[in-house]
């Protein structure tokens, strides 16, 4: 008689790619970031933001604003959700400065952690895994390990938060500093004792674990928590993160639209081109397009593409001599893009969503 | 109006956290002006993290507008030697080290070529390499 089986396994896109998209991604990453920190110039850092970060913003606009079905579903969200974060970003952007960083900071971080914490439920989706209680602990695991990253890790605490908590004029002494990382590190522990709770109570109530799940999530949490305690460096967390974050993201949304194009077929046409079978040139090819679209926009140097390589050169010279019109091309309308995609991003991927679901 | 919140619960936390910071920030007597004082960060950082590259390199450049040579030499050392790229302004002040300890010309040049890696459009860069050939420091 043979032992009931534990783990079930369900893949978000099929096992070789998601050997490589999802679960091999995060050590690629790493290892592309040290070779960047050893051969490539700093500005690697902003060239990766051009050629990863912005397209990932780009297939978020495709997939709602390019995409009849998604664009009427959330159509009031669509229109006035950018207006209300474009009137916020603006009334800080030009009175409280601090705030606005502030809004992003957090909002930066919910994001991260909930891009990992989404795939994750698609994992257990496809796999039939996990109980209903399985996605609040595991919200709760990601957002107790992301912010413990945050404020216990060497990097995030010298270039993050405790500038940030000067920068609005409180103080930190060592003393406060050393209790604010124990207390984050007992939390961190004690979420993986009630999380290891939780799974024993998984198994012993019938519902089966999918270990592409875990894989996922260690890889994850790997990227992150090695390079901000293990390299200290912004530039190799960045670019490890970014190709993590932005890449996942690009190929889960390009997954989901090729489904819906195989199924039912895309409407306007002229996203529906776009993912047709063949055509991911045109796919890759629209996003980089859109990319340097975006650059002329936010009135900063082409050259930004070529790593560091290619000499400055500025479009839209003009625009760059009335100071107050270039701080907000350069900052508010880049950090306005950035959390309309925050945004944006909050509504159209609930795994719970029936809707959603049938193109997983 | 729950409704609404509850339906936009994302945004309407964001907007309640932007509404909390930006009172704080108009109306609190704490909020610096303009660039904040550093120098008190500056000193939790170094007690905190002594032997991280980003604080070797914030120790050695304050030796070294201290006039003290031989800790900043082996401060931005240990810095550069970590790999640490991160503000450009270790490669003009670790190069001031060596000229002023009078250091191998062999490591100077390596530094400067270094620098030209890490940021190979900079201005500073190329106005460093003029005062060191100037200087006969480099040829």
């Amino acid at each position: 008689m043979s032992a009931p089986a534990v783990f079930q396994t369900g893949y978000i896109l099929n096992p070789r790619a998601d050997a490589l998209w999802f679960i091999g991604l995060p050590f690629l990453a790493v290892a592309f970031a040290f070779g960047a920190q050893a051969w490539l110039p700093f500005a690697a850092l902003g060239a990766l933001h051009l050629w990863v970060t912005v397209p990932h913003h780009y297939v978020t606009w495709i997939r709602t604003y390019g995409h009849q079905p998604d664009w009427e579903r959330f159509k009031e969200k669509l229109t006035f959700g950018p207006i209300v974060i474009a009137a916020i970003a603006g009334l800080s952007f030009f009175t409280a400065p601090l705030t606005l960083l502030a809004v992003i900071l957090v909002w930066d971080v919910q994001h991260g952690l909930m891009q990992q914490h989404g795939f994750g439920r698609i994992y257990d989706f496809k796999a039939k895994t996990g109980a209903p209680s399985t996605r609040r602990f595991d919200l709760s695991l990601h957002a107790v390990l992301y912010i413990n990253m945050y404020l216990a890790s060497p990097l995030f605490t010298q270039t993050v938060w405790v500038p940030t908590l000067y920068s609005w004029g409180f103080t930190v002494t060592p003393a406060q500093l050393a209790m604010v990382q124990t207390v984050s590190w007992t939390v961190t522990g004690a979420m993986g004792v009630a999380y290891l709770g939780h799974l024993a109570w998984c198994l012993a109530n019938g519902h089966k674990l999918n270990p592409l799940k875990f894989a996922f999530i260690a890889g994850s949490y790997f990227l992150w928590y090695f390079t901000a305690w293990q390299t200290n460096s912004i530039l190799i967390w960045g670019i490890a993160h970014r190709l993590m974050h932005g890449l996942q993201y690009i190929v889960m949304v390009h997954s989901y639209m090729r489904r819906q194009a195989d199924d039912r077929g895309i409407q306007p046409a002229l996203t529906a081109k776009l993912f047709e079978r063949g055509h991911l040139h045109w796919f890759a090819g629209s996003a980089l397009l859109y990319a340097f679209a975006y650059q002329v926009l936010v009135a900063s140097p082409i050259s930004d593409f070529g790593f560091g390589y290619v000499e400055t050169f500025r479009l839209g010279a003009l625009v760059d001599e009335i100071p107050v019109l270039t701080q907000i091309r350069v900052v508010l309308i880049a950090e306005i893009f950035q959390l309309v995609h925050f945004y944006v991003d909050s509504f159209i991927w609930k795994v719970s969503d029936k809707r959603v679901q049938q193109k997983l | 109006m729950i409704r609404l919140i509850l339906e936009n619960r994302v945004l309407s936390a964001i907007l309640a956290w932007a509404v909390i910071a930006g009172t704080w920030e108009l109306t609190g007597p704490d909020v610096p002006e303009g660039q904040p004082d550093t120098s008190a960060q500056t000193e939790l950082l170094i007690a905190t993290y002594p032997d991280t590259p980003r604080v070797l390199f914030t120790r050695g450049a304050l030796a070294l507008g201290e006039g003290d040579l031989p800790a900043a030499l082996e401060l931005l050392s240990r810095s550069y030697d970590a790999g640490y790229k991160e503000d450009e302004n270790i490669y003009a002040s670790y190069i001031d080290a060596l000229v002023r300890t009078q250091s191998p010309r062999e490591r100077i040049a390596e530094v400067v070529a270094r620098w030209r890696r890490d940021y190979p459009t900079s201005e500073q860069r190329l106005a460093m390499r003029e005062r060191l050939r100037k200087a006969r420091v480099l040829p």
